[in-house]
């Protein structure tokens, strides 16, 4: 078989699938949402594991009214943005241990007062700039070298804690009141979790917006559970569906010419529904002869 | 004999709710102990206190000699009612042995093969040396009990506290499972359980406190088995019967026939094939 050249259809087809790599912005986009897709997929097993689910949404909201202060005075987004998501995570983990406040409610009351204090200020601001949909929608284009250094450094962190502390976080999710007998740090545990969390969702805000961040947070956790009842395999296939969906969706996007954060969450809910119809179907019963 | 835990003149206060008042327990090396009382006697309370995950509001906790603190100056080893346990959870046998192993809490995502040597060793300690890759999900009640046991006994605790170990088994659940913490007794661990099955704990324990807000009573099962003991603790009518060297424990709460509440019920019909008694 003669090799493939330029000229050549095969030569022509790679060509069509290699072009948005001949861009940098798409490298860098690309290089992003692979990392912001894994250490997604890798927190979103301790919070789908917890039934906090609704914790990536919430916590998303909240960062956003520190983005839009962040915004208006000037600041580095991720300093701003990013301590406001840490105090988030820390007052909504303070709340809910009171015994008459559930978690969800803690979520509830804390993020929406928050992303309800950056609409106020837009509201004032009386026009959405870019940067500010950006934020809500996610702008894979607008990825520059300081936002990949900064996704970068966020990704090893997640990824050398979440190695290191592998087993007490293993413990704290399984069952918080027993490891704090057993010796494990839960109060410290749970203000780390708060943290590698509210960096992932900061670092993730440029791909895929306040309002998509949870489905990446959720999904890919979910699809791993339907495969596997080890903890370990479920935090590989989650981190791993999560980088690759999410580099397939930037993929995807190009050519569809759809936004980055909408086609890496409709591509896992397609990959979701099938996982779901064969796992449904291998359970099924088998037919009486 | 120094006791290897005390309790002294322990309260705990919820509010303005007493849940515990003037509680002195001493709890001595390979001593295996039940709390007996009713739902909300307080029992998982002191056991709390105990562990040192609830800090009294009055009274102090000495363990090993030292005051307060009891979690840090014993290792304890801890099996919480199973009905508080996600099944669904994604892990193995293995897995849940494994983190009851103390020691540095950053390390590798993987039990060292000295750590798998020791989980297998308690596994096989409990009859179960073939189960460490099943996920928890798959296992029955009992084997599930026992994992959680070996949870518990992997780092070699000085005191193993178990909340309820028998509480949804059945009949042969219950004698299997004391069996097994008897077993573990002789060998010189001491336990300290809660329960609410008065004539297991007469069968298998040695030792019985009794406890509704205050301490009833504590001793023997032999001794502390009396009508008026049980009453006050319970706040019931209690029949205690003794045969054969055993004492047995009859509930009458309903002071009522069938007819008193029903007088005229819809009876059954049993199929024209069945084995009528």
């Amino acid at each position: 078989m003669p090799p493939s050249t330029p000229s050549s259809p095969e030569g022509r087809n790679l060509d069509v699938l290699l072009e948005p790599f001949e861009f940098l912005f798409f490298r860098w986009g690309f290089l992003v949402a692979l990392m912001v897709g894994a250490m997604c997929g890798a927190l979103g097993v301790y919070i789908v594991l917890q039934g906090m689910s609704y914790v990536g949404h919430g916590l998303a909201h909240a960062v956003f009214g520190g983005a839009v202060v962040t915004f208006l005075a000037q600041w580095n987004f991720y300093v701003g943005a990013g301590l406001w998501g840490i105090v988030s995570a820390l007052l909504i983990n303070a709340l809910s241990r009171r015994p008459e406040i559930k978690a969800d409610a803690a979520i509830g009351i804390i993020t929406t007062a928050s992303f309800a204090f950056g609409v106020a200020l837009i509201s004032r601001l009386r026009s959405y700039t870019p940067s500010i949909e950006a934020m809500l929608f996610g702008n894979i284009l607008g990825v520059t070298t300081r936002d990949l250094q900064i996704v970068a450094a966020t990704f090893l962190a997640v990824a050398v804690l979440i190695l290191l502390f592998y087993k007490p976080l293993l413990f704290y999710t399984f069952d918080q009141e027993v490891a704090r007998v057993h010796g494990v740090p839960t109060p410290r545990l749970s203000v780390l979790f708060a943290f590698l969390l509210a960096g992932a969702i900061i670092t993730s805000m440029q791909v895929l917006g306040v309002t998509l961040i949870s489905a990446v947070l959720i999904i890919p956790a979910t699809i791993a559970r339907f495969l596997t009842a080890h903890f370990g395999r479920m935090m590989l296939l989650a981190t791993l569906t999560g980088a690759l969906s999410a580099g397939a969706g930037i993929y995807l996007s190009y050519y569809v010419n759809i936004a980055s954060g909408a086609a890496i969450i409709l591509l896992q809910a397609g990959l979701f529904l099938a996982v779901l119809a064969y796992t449904s179907w291998r359970r099924r019963p088998a037919r009486a002869l | 004999m120094e006791p290897q835990i005390e309790l002294r003149g322990v309260a705990y206060e919820d509010g303005s709710r007493t849940i515990l008042e003037n509680i002195n327990v001493h709890i001595h090396q390979g001593q295996f102990l039940a709390l007996l009382g009713p739902n909300g006697s307080g029992k998982t309370t002191l056991l709390k206190i105990l562990l040192g995950a609830l800090a009294p509001s009055r009274g102090t906790v000495i363990a090993a000699g030292a005051d307060a603190g009891a979690r840090r100056a014993l290792p304890f080893g801890y099996v919480p009612q199973i009905d508080r346990v996600d099944w669904d959870f994604p892990v193995t046998v293995e897995q849940v042995v494994w983190m009851g192993l103390r020691r540095r809490q950053a390390g590798w995502p993987w039990p060292t093969r000295r750590e798998r040597r020791r989980i297998q060793d308690v596994l096989a300690q409990l009859d179960m040396p073939d189960l460490s890759h099943k996920p928890i999900g798959a296992l029955s009640g009992g084997q599930q009990q026992r994992v959680f046991i070996a949870r518990a006994l992997v780092a070699e605790p000085a005191v193993l506290v178990l909340d309820e170990p028998t509480s949804d088994m059945d009949v042969y659940g219950t004698e299997a499972t004391l069996h097994l913490l008897a077993r573990l007794n002789q060998a010189g661990q001491t336990i300290v359980m809660s329960t609410h099955d008065v004539n297991a704990a007469a069968a298998h324990l040695p030792w019985v406190i009794c406890v509704n807000r205050t301490i009833v009573a504590q001793g023997p099962p032999s001794e502390v088995y009396r009508k008026d003991i049980l009453d006050r603790t319970y706040r019931s009518d209690l029949v205690v019967t003794r045969r054969n060297g055993q004492v047995f424990v009859y509930e009458t709460p309903h002071a009522h026939t069938l007819a008193d509440v029903i007088p005229d019920p819809v009876s059954g019909h049993a199929p024209f094939d069945a084995e009528q008694p």
